[in-house]
């Protein structure tokens, strides 16, 4: 039995490096023991007793590796030890990438042509994080949520100072340069402009203008809060303003819900005085109100498009979307003769927030009062978030169905839940529901929804809208046959589907 | 100013005061994502991965992906420490905008029943999820400690018992130094109490620096100062404050998967360290 060792000077290497040497070592053929030690003296005496040498010309920073067993094999053992130690590391200089920023500050030193930040961090920090992309001269897109609106003015006035926008807070959807980003869906470049003051309604005009053979120039979004009082509608004036001097952009269209008496004001001073011809969407406006020069009130999601694509044909305003065809009329009713006369209540699943909104004021208006977690003003607050009680209509997408929880867009599990508990309640005439498409959104929306409804017993009509389009990942008539497949019937907008869902109530209301 | 520019995330609070008037920086010892430079006096200054826990006297960079310290930076490369900047051929960084890594300073009690109830929190919620990895984990002599412990009911450490443990022990930081790492942390929270044993159990470990290496030498210096690494600062507090059992173990667990056996050997003398501290928390 031969025993052998080795020093290496000041030799530091780190302890998964030495304990992996000492393993393959020790686990040579004809190797009985082997160790890989420091030479301090407590382990030097180790080495003593346990037989694998004496004498050892090592000090503390030195190492040892020490060997006992046949003696070709501690001379292998030696080698490559000595081997993987002194090896020296592959060179990857030229393999090594860049320096991943961890500031704002470096990507901009990293990618000096870049002009927009989208910050997605906890509330409480967003604001200091826009502050400083503002300050570094870039655009602002704000996917964060839970910033107070005192802070969003704050971030916004520095934008108008620095002649840039802040997109945000909450803003999960826009189309820049023909880029979707956040929420968005894949729309044909062209020559229409949206500012959107909601996402979903973003996404709906995008893709209805896209399905009409139009084209997006840019899809600006501002946060839910920009038409308040308090902020004054900085970032939709801004976007206004950006697609009034933009020579690419020959309609505008803006989407909010009704903003402050004041702010609206303001804005339509600016649309009036655009050049170009302004459709103004304000969801749940007074449908007769007087439209000043150069802007055209519309009535629905879908109706903005629609007149948006018309006056770039200079064409006059279509007609509303949100009207029931005589055709569709028939077919509903011929549903309603099979469903017994108990099923009376409309039962609303939404993931978008503005198709909650939109359906809910388009059922008003055929007289159904609602229960909602967002209720529109005239409706009722939800008594019990996860049970629907008469005529119901949940956004999904809330904070008090999200908690801990991956946006309906994301995860449609509890969304598709909840659509298959309106479906057992026997007092359920219609369920009404989305499929929001494009990139973000799930890879399959419809699949889990539909393997469910293969084994769930059918009750009430189901009737969804599909936003999306033809580009999208998902191709939206893909889900669309799906659904039609699996007996839903499919709206061409969420309006539509609305005025489909009143028109069942009320036929059943009427029984 | 020449090479790239590597981002800091955070430095150790004893790097806060500028290192620049230490004089003879060079580079000590590098591996594939550390760096140690060490100046005139033998005081190391580390360089870690953003991904290491923080360290008294290191800084913690944001390396690029495939970035090699062993290929990146020379053993004979000058390196100047200047204004806040670290120079040295093929790349820099910069000091003064880094956060500094700053630990709660734990107030020092002879609460008794503090004392106890952390005790048994760490023996029933941690010893029960980490106890067989230490036992077979730790060498010989460490477990001999252990058990010797246990069975005189008296667990303090001796002049003879550091003698044995400094540089005893496989790893870059042999696992004799890292229990007594563990050991002093676990004997901070006591406080005045045993203050003496303390500081004997400090001088005895400066009497015995020689014995083990430079680089773990300097750790065990920055043990006998009350300085330590922000995993045990973590688990220390998580005691303190009485967090939840899935905390504790994971704050354990953290520390555990430092290094090979480093973290193993830190939390062994911790323990025992704990069970040392015991006797004198009596009611």
């Amino acid at each position: 039995m031969n025993i052998r060792n080795r020093i290496f000077p000041n030799m530091y290497q780190d302890s998964v490096s030495l304990m992996q040497i000492s393993a393959q070592i020790a686990g040579l053929d004809g190797i009985e023991q082997a160790s890989v030690v420091m030479g301090t003296p407590a382990n030097i005496i180790q080495l003593q007793d346990a037989g694998l040498g004496q004498d050892f010309k090592a000090g503390p920073n030195d190492l040892i590796i020490a060997v006992r067993g046949a003696a070709a094999a501690c001379d292998t053992a030696l080698e490559l030890a000595q081997t993987r130690l002194t090896a020296k590391p592959a060179s990857d200089e030229g393999d090594i990438r860049k320096v991943a920023p961890a500031s704002l500050a470096m990507g901009v030193e990293t990618m000096p042509e870049a002009s927009l930040a989208l910050i997605s961090v906890p509330g409480d920090y967003a604001a200091a994080e826009a502050i400083k992309a503002l300050q570094l001269g870039l655009n602002v897109m704000m996917f964060s949520d839970n910033v107070p609106m005192a802070q969003e003015v704050e971030i916004k006035q520095l934008a108008n100072r620095k002649n840039r926008i802040v997109m945000g807070p909450d803003c999960g959807t826009a189309i820049i340069n023909g880029i979707p980003l956040g929420f968005a869906n894949v729309v044909k470049r062209g020559a229409i402009g949206v500012v959107a003051a909601s996402g979903t309604g973003l996404q709906e005009v995008t893709c209805r203008i896209d399905q009409l053979g139009e084209g997006v120039s840019q899809a600006l979004g501002t946060g839910g809060h920009d038409l308040h009082e308090e902020v004054g509608g900085i970032s939709m004036l801004y976007g206004l303003q950006a697609l009034i001097e933009d020579a690419a952009t020959k309609v505008i269209v803006l989407v909010s819900k009704p903003p402050a008496p004041a702010v609206a004001d303001k804005i339509m001073a600016r649309a009036s005085a655009a050049g170009k011809p302004v459709v103004v969407h304000f969801l749940g406006a007074p449908r007769d109100a007087l439209a000043p020069q150069g802007i055209t009130f519309a009535h629905t999601l879908g109706d903005a498009a629609e007149v948006a694509v018309a006056k770039l044909h200079n064409q006059p305003a279509p007609a509303s979307i949100a009207r029931l065809a005589d055709a569709d009329a028939a077919k509903l009713t011929a549903l309603c003769a099979v469903l017994p006369a108990s099923r009376k209540d409309i039962r609303g699943v939404f993931a978008g927030g503005t198709f909650c909104f939109e359906a809910q004021l388009i059922c008003q208006q055929a007289g159904f009062v609602a229960s909602s977690n967002t209720p529109v003003a005239g409706n009722k607050t939800l008594a019990d978030l996860w049970t629907g009680h008469g005529h119901t209509v949940v956004d999904m997408g809330d904070d008090a169905y999200t908690r801990g929880r991956p946006h309906p867009m994301i995860d449609p599990t509890l969304r598709n839940a909840r659509i298959l508990s309106d479906m057992a309640d026997p007092a359920t005439a219609v369920v009404l529901f989305d499929l929001v498409l494009g990139y973000g959104a799930a890879a399959a929306p419809a699949d889990a929804l539909l393997q469910a409804l293969q084994s769930a017993p059918r009750g009430p009509v189901l009737v969804a809208l599909v936003c999306g389009t033809e580009a999208d990942p998902q191709v939206r008539q893909r889900q669309v046959d799906a659904l039609r497949a699996a007996g839903v019937l499919v709206a061409g907008s969420n309006a539509e589907a609305a005025v489909w869902a009143s028109k069942i109530a009320r036929q059943q209301a009427n029984r | 100013m020449p090479g790239i520019t590597l981002s800091v995330c955070s430095a150790g609070y004893l790097l806060q005061a500028d290192p620049s008037h230490r004089q003879g920086w060079r580079v000590h010892s590098r591996f594939a994502r550390v760096l140690n430079l060490v100046d005139d006096h033998g005081a190391l200054c580390t360089l870690l991965p953003h991904e290491a826990p923080n360290q008294p006297t290191a800084m913690r960079l944001t390396l690029p992906e495939g970035w090699d310290w062993r290929t990146q930076c020379d053993l004979a490369a000058p390196v100047l420490w200047q204004a806040g900047w670290l120079h040295s051929p093929g790349w820099q960084c910069h000091l003064t905008p880094a956060m500094i890594w700053q630990p709660q300073q734990l107030q020092a009690s002879a609460d008794t029943r503090r004392c106890r109830l952390e005790q048994a929190l760490l023996k029933a919620v941690v010893l029960q999820g980490v106890s067989t990895r230490i036992a077979a984990g730790t060498p010989e002599y460490l477990g001999q400690l252990i058990t010797q412990a246990d069975a005189s009911g008296h667990a303090l450490l001796t002049a003879r018992n550091v003698n044995a443990l400094v540089g005893y022990g496989q790893g870059l930081t042999p696992d004799g130094d890292d229990y007594l790492v563990g050991y002093l942390a676990a004997l901070q929270r006591i406080g005045p109490v045993l203050a003496a044993h303390t500081a004997a159990i400090g001088q005895q470990i400066k009497q015995c620096l020689g014995n083990t290496n430079q680089i773990s030498a300097h750790y065990l210096q920055l043990a006998i100062s009350g300085h330590f690494s922000e995993s045990i600062h973590q688990l220390r507090s998580a005691l303190i404050e009485h967090a939840p059992p899935d905390v504790l173990v994971h704050r354990a667990e953290h520390l555990l998967r430092y290094g090979a056996t480093s973290g193993l050997s830190t939390l062994a003398g911790f323990l025992h360290g704990l069970r040392a501290i015991t006797p004198y928390c009596l009611d």
